[in-house]
């Protein structure tokens, strides 16, 4: 076998490890903690191909306020759904969205876009 | 903020930031309206703030807001869409045509950079932001595919003897003439793409129609009447609160929900209970927010506004059960997850494999089957298949007054093959009426009508209000009574002008020594006809039979008929006697009855069946059958009117019409097959268009795929799952 043709096994095997590590690794994220306003707890979410932050903490009892600020205009992130709450909600670009939902148990929630691509969680304690 | 001082402050602190125009503030809703140019909501929040008075935006964007922002986000696709074409033609008429001449790749480049820089910016960026994430999405695959087959073309463009002599592109210039360049692939791949996307989200905003429509139902503006009476004034919605007098005119849209005080009119409510024939009303009839008027003028009093009429609880159920996912979508939700990272890693598989095994020129070839590889795959098919359908299924439901309650109901609905129904209010119209009267020779209606009413009008018993109506309704009226008394069991006796007069069953006219043997062969017809015979007798002697019946709704017996065609068993249960329960049951094509049963009784019953492997769907009012309706597979809870989110069903009918069970049914089995075509249609197209496009046929037939032909190919599969759901939305109902 040729060197460069060696040199391509070894480039993708390489690639393939990255890639995996790079989606499939463990993703360190701090938990952003709503930020008391009122009775509820408010957290501005950003929707930039991905929702930062993306782990949120929240309590239960206490209303969350997701202010999902859009920044693009990519159709992926049109929606947003919290599958356990029953919200799925258009997002519009460019603009501000309020997401109000009301954590009732602890444990860990997730919410998405439209299509399950992108993901985000809300951590709730009691 | 409590006073109209505070409305002044509040506004006076609007209207000092730059920009505004107007600035009003609504005491009674404790909302702001600012109108102005360059606003921006925070400045306006913080300004109240300092004014004293807390503030936050409102849903930033309202629904008109959110639909404006989206029709201009699709102008803009389109826009991108025609300038990326009329780059792209030129591309692709000098790469088919073979024209040749000096610096033809540096005009392609020319040409293409745009549309790859600008029209095409969506992709890049979006792919870039997603990497910020850790994330990929079809962005990603869109971008590192163009990137891919753009980056080749511009290094054989500018080094093409680097290109030539580099390992595997020898015999390129052979097979292109000049060096390998794929400009016309970026511009029709990035063009395609476009143009799906523009479809597929025109075809988006249509399944998700019904719940605008509804929205839109409601008008904007109310006619308060004035204080004396006489004259009217037109009012926002929102000023308009609970005990408010309203008024309708011909052709105005109802505006909150409410009860006719005065006028007489006929109301369309189709888009609400999806009944075809509009309604009469009069004096005591509730009316429901966004229900059409027809020719009469009515006033009403407010019952429930905003957020709590029958509309907006409708919009809220159906929005929420758009948000849900049946089980069906778990496992395209589970592979979505991966999806994109996973397409990228047989990218690079299939790119090693070109380069390795593949015949000559390996790179060029290992190249163009990479970027086919990433642009064929399409995991918004597969995004889509479920929530299009249901945003269809659920949005066609309430435009007929289906409501589901969520997906799971949805595909209950399917595999049910048993509908129960309740008898009374759901079968019946649940109020009786008098239906036959039998009058001895020589009495006159009035007397007997006259005599039973004067009883009943002091009776609790259900059966009386009908003879005491009937009476009211001929204008007969019921005559003095004196010494009344009520058998439990059996009837009343009173006396009347000085005459001892009963009204009851046959036992208390034995009981009383009164012959009623002139009447037996009625008695026997009427048992037999399910109807219950009412004997009055005045001064030791019998004057007639009454006979009153809960009569069968109009819709019953066809709605019945078609959920036997639907291949569907059918039920009644009930807490009359048998033989009553069997003459209903005959009359509207039912075969099993269960008779005698106790409202608490009801659940058990629906176990029963469920033990014996029947998937039940029960259907009752709601009301005093909830644990019947909870412990079924599916629970219907049907004319519900303004109540709505009817907690123990899974689906409500909004009407009083039966045409709507098997209606609810055939809907929720087109609903649940198209989720089925469509993820089907999605999982084979990748699973067969992935391999093809990395070459997996090449060694058996020698084909590859263009990387034009996948960008093609992509943009058709996602516009195709949603073209389907949309058949939904134009389904008929039986």
């Amino acid at each position: 076998m040729s060197p460069d043709r060696i040199a391509a096994i070894a480039a993708g095997v390489f690639l393939l490890v990255a890639l995996s590590v790079f989606f499939f690794g463990k993703k360190r994220a701090a938990p952003t903690e709503a930020v008391a306003a009122g009775d509820s707890a408010e957290v501005t979410v950003v929707v930039e191909g991905g929702y930062s932050p993306d782990v949120i903490r929240a309590h239960v009892g206490r209303p969350l306020r997701l202010v999902f600020d859009r920044r693009d205009a990519s159709p992926c992130t049109d929606e947003v759904v919290f599958p356990d709450f029953g919200v799925r909600r258009a997002l519009a670009a460019h603009a501000k969205t309020v997401v109000e939902i009301r954590p009732e148990r602890p444990g860990e929630f997730t919410f998405s876009c439209g299509m399950n691509m992108l993901h985000g969680r809300i951590q709730v304690s009691p | 903020m409590h006073c109209a001082a505070c409305v002044n402050t509040i506004e006076g602190a609007l209207a000092a930031v730059p920009g505004v125009e107007e600035a009003s503030v609504n005491l009674g809703t404790a909302q702001a309206h600012v109108r102005g140019r360059g606003l921006d909501p925070e400045r306006l929040v913080a300004a109240v703030r300092e004014s004293g008075y807390g503030a936050s935006p409102l849903d930033a964007a309202t629904p008109g807001e959110q639909e404006a922002a989206a029709r201009r986000q699709t102008r803009e696709m389109l826009r991108r869409t025609v300038i990326a074409a009329a780059l792209t033609v030129p591309v692709v008429v000098f790469s088919m045509a073979d024209v040749m001449f000096r610096g033809r790749n540096l005009l392609l480049l020319v040409l293409t950079l745009p549309v790859y820089l600008w029209a095409g910016s969506p992709f890049l960026k979006g792919a870039l932001q997603t990497l910020r994430h850790r994330t990929a999405n079809m962005d990603t695959l869109i971008a590192t595919g163009t990137t891919a087959a753009l980056l080749l073309s511009i290094a054989a463009t500018f080094f093409p003897r680097v290109a030539a002599a580099a390992p595997g592109a020898a015999a390129s210039s052979g097979s292109r003439g000049m060096s390998p360049v794929y400009y016309e692939a970026v511009g029709v791949i990035l063009t395609l793409i476009l143009f799906g996307r523009y479809l597929e989200t025109r075809a988006r905003g249509r399944t998700s129609a019904a719940i605008r429509k509804l929205l839109e139902l409601a008008p904007r503006r109310a006619r308060l009447v004035s204080h004396d009476g006489a004259g009217e004034i037109e009012v926002p919605l929102a000023d308009v609160r609970v005990g408010a007098r309203l008024r309708v005119k011909p052709g105005d849209s109802v505006p909150v929900d409410g009860v006719v005080r005065s006028g007489r009119s006929a109301v369309d409510e189709s888009m609400v209970t999806g009944e075809s024939i509009p309604v009469a009303k009069e004096p005591g009839n509730r009316v429901l927010a966004g229900t059409l008027n027809g020719d009469g003028v009515f006033e009403m009093e407010a019952t429930a506004v905003g957020g709590q009429t029958a509309l907006s609880q409708i919009v809220r159920l159906v929005q929420q059960a758009q948000a849900s996912k049946p089980p069906i979508q778990r496992l395209a939700d589970r592979v979505a997850g991966v999806f994109v990272p996973v397409v990228l890693g047989i990218g690079i598989v299939t790119w090693v494999a070109w380069y390795v095994l593949g015949p000559e020129p390996r790179a060029l070839l290992a190249t163009v089957a990479l970027a086919s590889v990433l642009i064929i795959a399409c995991p918004c098919a597969l995004g889509l298949a479920t929530p299009t359908a249901i945003l269809a299924g659920t949005g066609r439901g309430a435009r007929h007054g289906i409501l589901f309650r969520n997906a799971d109901a949805l595909e209950g609905a399917r595999k049910i093959t048993l509908v129960l129904f309740d008898k009374t209010g759901t079968l019946t119209e649940g109020r009786p009426r008098l239906t036959d009267r039998v009058q001895l020779a020589g009495v006159a209606e009035e007397r007997l009508l006259g005599t039973a009413a004067a009883l009943e009008l002091a009776s609790a018993h259900p059966l009386a209000r009908a003879i005491v109506d009937a009476a009211r309704e001929r204008g007969i009226a019921p005559p003095k009574v004196e010494a009344f008394a009520s058998r439990t069991g059996l009837g009343v006796v009173g006396r009347i002008g000085g005459a001892p007069s009963v009204v009851g069953n046959a036992r208390l006219l034995e009981e009383e020594g009164i012959d009623a043997s002139a009447v037996r062969e009625e008695l026997v017809r009427f048992a037999a006809e399910g109807k219950t015979p009412l004997l009055v007798a005045a001064d030791g002697r019998l004057l007639g039979v009454l006979a009153v019946a809960d009569r069968e709704k109009p819709s019953a017996a066809p709605a019945i008929a078609r959920l036997r065609a639907q291949g569907l068993e059918v039920a009644m249960l009930t807490g009359d006697r048998e033989d009553t329960a069997r003459a209903v049951a005959g009359r509207l094509g039912i075969d099993e009855v269960f008779a005698g049963v106790l409202a608490a009784d009801k659940e058990s019953h629906v176990a029963a069946l469920q033990n014996r492997g029947e998937r039940v769907a029960m259907v009752g009012d709601g009301v005093n059958d909830a644990p019947a309706l909870a412990r079924a597979d599916v629970g219907i809870a049907i004319g519900a009117g303004s109540d709505i989110a009817v907690e123990a069903s899974d689906v409500t009918l909004v009407g009083e019409s039966l045409d709507n069970v098997p209606a609810a049914i055939a809907l929720s089995r087109a609903t649940l097959a198209t989720i089925r075509q469509n993820l089907w249609f999605a999982f084979l197209y990748n699973a067969l268009g992935i391999p093809i496009a990395a070459g997996a046929l090449y060694p058996l037939t020698g084909w590859t795929l263009s990387p034009m032909i996948a960008s093609a190919a992509m943009a058709a599969s996602s516009v195709s799952v949603v073209a389907n759901s949309l058949r939904l939305a134009r389904r008929r109902l039986p």
